[in-house]
This record gives C-alpha cells, structure tokens and sequence, in this order.
C-alpha cells in the first residue's frame, strides 16, 4: 500500500451534462452501496485469508510487549472491526486460552490496526479503483490460480470502497453547490452537537466506524462537510460502536464480559476526550487538536485521516498508562460473576510438576473445599433466596465441575512426572476420593433438583425434606471428619453411614401402598429421592472409609 | 422455642423442647445445654414429646452433645420422637448411635 500524504480524490465525472439532483443523490446512494459492499467483502475476504492462524498464534502469545503490539494491530487490520476483535478475545478468554489481562493491549493496538486502512483514501481513486476492479474481477471469474481468491476478494473489495468513495464524492461535492442545499450546510458548519449526533445515527445505521469515518473523509474533501464537522462525526460513531459493542455483549458474563467492557470504555473515554478537547478549543482558541492537524495539512481529508488515527493512538497509550485504573473500574462495576468467582480454585497451582507431593496435599485442600459447599445446596433449598449465599444449586454445580476437570488435569500432571511408591499411593487415594466426590456432588444436585420441583403442599413434601435434613447432617458430619482427621469423628461418619437400602425399600413400599393414593409424579419423586438418598449414603460411606487411609 | 430443665434425679436433668430444633433456634438450645455441662452435668435426659421438627442443625447439637458427654464418661438418652422425628432419626442413622427410649423411666433406668 502506498501513502501519499497529499489528497489525490478526483471526483469521477459522471456525464458530460450538468447533474440534476436525482442524479446526484443516486450517485451518493449508488456510491454508498457500493462502499459498504466493499468494506464488507474487504473483511470477509481479510478474515478468510487468515482464518483460523490468528486463534493458533494468538493462543501462544507471549507476554512480551511487542509481540503484543504486533499481533493487535494485525488483529485489528485484518478483522477492520474493534468489536469483533473484542468478541473474538472475550471467548478466548472464556475459554481460559488468554488471560483477560493480556486482552486490554490487544484491544487497543487493534484500534488502531483496524484504522489503519483509511490511508486508503489517500489513494489516487478513479484510474486505481477501476483498475483494481477489473484485474481482481478477472481472478475471481477464472480464479487462476485458484489460492488466490481471497486474495482477489479482498482487492476487489477495496476497489468498490475506492470507487464507491469516488461516487459519494462526487455526489456530495455537487450537492455542496446546490443553493437549497447552503443553509443546511451553513447550519451544520457551527452546530457540532449536531454533527455529533449525525456520527452516531450513521454509526447505529452502518455498524461499522471504519465505513463512517472513510465517509466522512470524502465528504470533507468534496467540501459537503468542513474539517470541524467531520472530527465530530467520527466521535460521535465512535460513541455510537461503544454502545452497540456494549449490547452485542449481553451473552458474555463475568470476565468475558470485561474484557468487552474495555473496548466499550475504550471507545467511549476516546471519543468523549477528543469532544472535551474540541469545545475547549473552540471555546478558549487554545491550539488543541484541531489546531495540530491543521500544522499537519492544509486540506480537510488529510486532516480527518490523521484524526482517525490519532484518537485510536492516544486512546491507546492513555489506556496502557493506566491500565492498572482502567481494571479496577472494571472490576469495580463490572466484577464478575457469582459462578466465575465460585469456578476459581483456590489451591491448584501450574507448578505441581516441581513437587508433586506439595501438589498431592494442595488437590486435597481443594476437594475438601469443594465438599464444605455440599451443605450449601440444601441451604438454598431451606432459605431460598433468603439465604445468605442466594446461589443456586446449579450455579455451584456448575462451578463444581469447573474446578473438579482442575483438579483431574492436575492430577495427569503429576501422574506423567516419576512418582515415589508413597507419592504413588497417595495419589491413588486422592484419585479414589476424586470419584466419590464427584458422585456425591452430583447425587446431592439431583436431589436438590427434586426437591426444588417438589410443590410444598403435596404429600410427599415431608418426606423430601426429612431425607434433605438427613442427608445433610451426614455431609455436615463428614466434613467435620475430614477436617479433623479424629479416628472418633471418622467412626462416627461410619456409624452414621450404614447401608439404608432395607429402610428406603420399606419406605417405598410403605408409600405406593394403595391408602396413599400418590399421582404418578408423586410416586416417581418418592422413588427418585429414595434411590439418590441410598446411593449418597454408599457414597459417603465409601469417602468415610477412604479417610482411614494413611496419607504421607 | 421453648426448652425447660427439670431434675428427674440428683445426677440427671432433664431438658423439655417445645417447637422446631432447626438452624434458628440450635444455637440458643446448644447454649442451653453447654450451660448444663460447664456446671458439672453429665447425664443429660432429653424429652421431644413436644417437639415438632428437627433439622440437621438440631442433629448436630445433639451429635456435639454426645460427644461432649462421652468425654466426661457421662450419657445422652432421648426420648418422646414423634413420626416425623423419628423417621429423621432412622435415616440419618441416629438411630444407631443414640440411645432413645419410649418413656422416661425407661430411659432414667438405662443411665
């Protein structure tokens, strides 16, 4: 790509005759399809060219400052969007392949690498565009050879930018003249807010900041809009793509989320700094920015190009200066979620592998912290909202199964190093109570699961509950075993745990019997609760008797 | 709820529940009854014919209860479960480990 720092825009002459409105608007409106078709198949084409090599590189990226510098604006130049390249590292980071810490720098040298191609403007349009289009129109008929298609989409979809900008130009330059046309003008020259305004209902319309800004360059240099107008638009699109950003993100949650919420402030900090700065300059004539890019340039495109790449670049470096701010407003009123916190572990570490031992006792103290949130289920269903944790079942179930796949990955960590005998038994202790661990959480979700579906009023409510009480008491009491390790408290977890297979029989029984008249869903619940009921008590049973086990 | 001592021997009390043992009221009956231990009690007598529920916070202070006696070589006898009580009792397996009797002669004769 070649810059040229002067504007070389020629208007393409559309006839020979003078132009009539309608041919005018139809240039502006053929013009502006032709543009948005064009930065639409420039993207595409941009990001099938790629495909899936940014994910594999950016999931290797180091923490070194320039490797991040380069691939953001790569990323950024390649996706032509900020909020893409937001989404795109929000699922990453969902995916725990990046950490959300990581994102904030990948963002902002995306703004700017996303605005980068506003040097296209800069180009010599009408001879390039046509050119362009029709070299690049013949790769894609005959597609010789035949890897080059997305290559020949890509330009091609830059020549319809280029030509489009020329037909937008040359429509609005020739509006400019119009006499109906001048009060309008006259009256968008001094109302700013205005012009403001106008950025954000085109950036709401187009989705696309880059397509607005690119706009609002060519009708500077056709002299439909003054330098002053131009600078407003592009804040206010840019205030307008936070917004949208913000929106496009309701499905994300918890860090995810936050790292959305940077390219949200990013984007509305810049454009409402750079609108602070312009009113002070109008008002007090203080040489601000507009002073600055009028030393650059002394034509208005020019002017409007630099801005674009301007704002993203202070925006960036105010954004890594203080980048330590910016995070803890995030976290602040964005903290995340209730099930991310729950999903953290708090033991596990990357460095198990240096002393498996010391990892071997850290997956204890993470599967006896896990156990201690068993009795929390039941405690939602006793209290409901009203207790004092008001988090679901599901969402610690969710959480659980979280941090249990932690801990197995950790435990094939350790498996793969060279264990001693009694590491080696150790760890098959904690692999054994892994299981039953694992089984006991679920059984006690799938009761809380019926018994939260369980009408209070039915006849079967007391039953439910006497098993609920039950149940807990004997986590309660396991736990309480765990954590002292006392031969007496693991006695009593034994004695208290003896098989109910006998009593849950007799309670079946007793309950399907013809005087209770149960409802099919009554007598399926009662079955349900008394299987589960059963198949914990074995459960904890189980975990009671692996407790004796010596550990080293 | 309401809980009253009585002495049914010198070395036995008695203590009477009226209500719900549940997470609410546990920590004033575990209040209760430690109140009782610290002045030198040991064989502690308790009476649920008036007790309408217990949950797993009322097992525990009776687990936390036995275990405190059996230090002291003394002994917990409950008796008075009506259905709903004794069926939390038979599956939480309290039945197993505690000594629960019909009447308060029964029970009186066992310590």
């Amino acid at each position: 790509m070649i810059f040229l720092f002067s504007s070389n825009l020629q208007a393409t002459t559309l006839t020979t005759s003078p132009h009539t409105s309608y041919d005018l608007v139809a240039a502006i409106f053929g013009g502006l399809g032709i543009f948005l078709v064009g930065i639409k198949s420039t993207a595409t084409h941009l990001h099938q060219m790629t495909g899936g090599i940014f994910k594999a590189v950016i999931a290797k990226i180091s923490n070194s400052k320039l490797g991040i510098f380069i691939w953001g604006i790569l990323l950024g130049f390649f996706t032509q969007s900020g909020r893409a390249n937001s989404l795109i590292l929000a699922g990453f980071v969902q995916a725990d392949i990046l950490r959300k810490h990581q994102c904030l720098p990948i963002i902002c040298w995306g703004n700017l690498g996303s605005m980068l191609i506003v040097f296209l403007s800069m180009l010599p349009i009408n001879t390039f565009a046509l050119l362009l289009l029709g070299l690049t129109a013949l790769g894609l008929t005959f597609r010789i050879p035949k890897r080059f298609v997305n290559g020949y989409g890509m330009l091609f979809g830059v020549g319809m930018i280029m030509y489009g900008l020329s037909l937008i130009k040359s429509g609005s330059s020739g509006f400019a003249a119009y006499d109906a046309i001048t009060p309008f003008l006259v009256y968008i020259h001094s109302a700013y807010l205005f012009s403001f305004l106008l950025g954000m209902v085109a950036g709401l319309l187009i989705q696309s900041n880059i397509a607005v800004t690119f706009l609002s360059i060519v009708m500077t240099s056709s002299g439909f809009f003054q330098l002053e107008e131009a600078i407003m638009i592009i804040y206010g699109t840019r205030a307008c793509t936070g917004l949208l950003t913000y929106l496009f993100a309701f499905h994300f949650q918890g860090k995810a989320k936050q790292v959305v919420v940077v390219q949200v402030l990013f984007e509305l900090f810049a454009s409402l700094l750079f609108v602070l700065l312009f009113y002070v300059e109008i008002w007090t004539q203080w040489p601000l920015v507009v002073a600055m890019l009028k030393n650059i340039s002394t034509e208005a495109n020019t002017q409007a190009m630099y801005l674009a790449l301007f704002l993203p670049f202070v925006g960036t470096l105010f954004f890594l200066a203080f980048s330590k701010y910016v995070w803890l407003f995030i976290e602040k009123y964005f903290p995340p979620s209730a099930s991310e916190a729950l999903s953290m572990p708090e033991f596990l570490s990357d460095y198990v592998t240096d002393s498996p031992e010391t990892g071997l006792i850290l997956i204890e103290k993470e599967q006896f912290r896990l156990l201690q949130r068993l009795p929390f289920y039941m405690a939602y269903l006793r209290e409901g909202t009203a207790n004092e944790h008001k988090i679901s079942p599901q969402t610690y179930h969710a959480a659980f199964l979280d941090i249990s796949n932690k801990i197995t990955n950790t435990m094939s960590t350790i498996l793969a190093v060279t264990l001693s005998a009694r590491e080696a038994d150790y760890l098959i202790k904690i692999t054994k109570t892994q299981e039953q661990l694992v089984n006991l959480e679920s059984l006690i979700f799938q009761l809380s699961e019926s018994l939260e579906k369980q009408a209070k009023n039915s006849k079967t409510f007391l039953l439910g509950k006497n098993i609920m009480e039950s149940i807990d008491l004997l986590v309660l009491t396991a736990i309480d075993a765990v954590a002292s390790k006392d031969e007496m408290d693991i006695d009593m977890l034994k004695m208290l745990t003896q098989d109910r297979g006998d009593m849950m029989t007799k309670v079946r029984r007793n309950s399907f019997s013809s005087e209770h008249e149960l409802s099919p869903l009554e007598r399926n619940f009662i079955l349900d609760i008394t299987i589960i009921f059963e198949n914990a008590v074995l459960t904890l049973r189980r975990y009671a008797e692996l407790l004796n086990v010596a550990k080293i | 709820m309401k809980i009253t001592v009585t002495d049914a021997q010198v070395d036995i009390k008695v203590m009477v529940f009226e209500g719900n043992l549940e997470t609410n009221t546990s920590p004033e009956a575990e209040q209760k009854i430690n109140s009782l231990i610290e002045t030198g009690v040991k064989n502690i007598l308790i009476n649920f014919e008036k007790l309408n529920y217990i949950s797993s916070a009322g097992l525990r202070v009776l687990l936390a209860t036995a275990k405190k006696l059996k230090t002291k070589q003394g002994m917990l006898c409950i008796i008075g479960l009506n259905e709903t009580v004794q069926e939390i009792f038979e599956m939480s397996g309290f039945i197993a480990i505690f000594n629960v009797f019909d009447s308060e002669s029964e029970a009186i004769k066992h310590f």
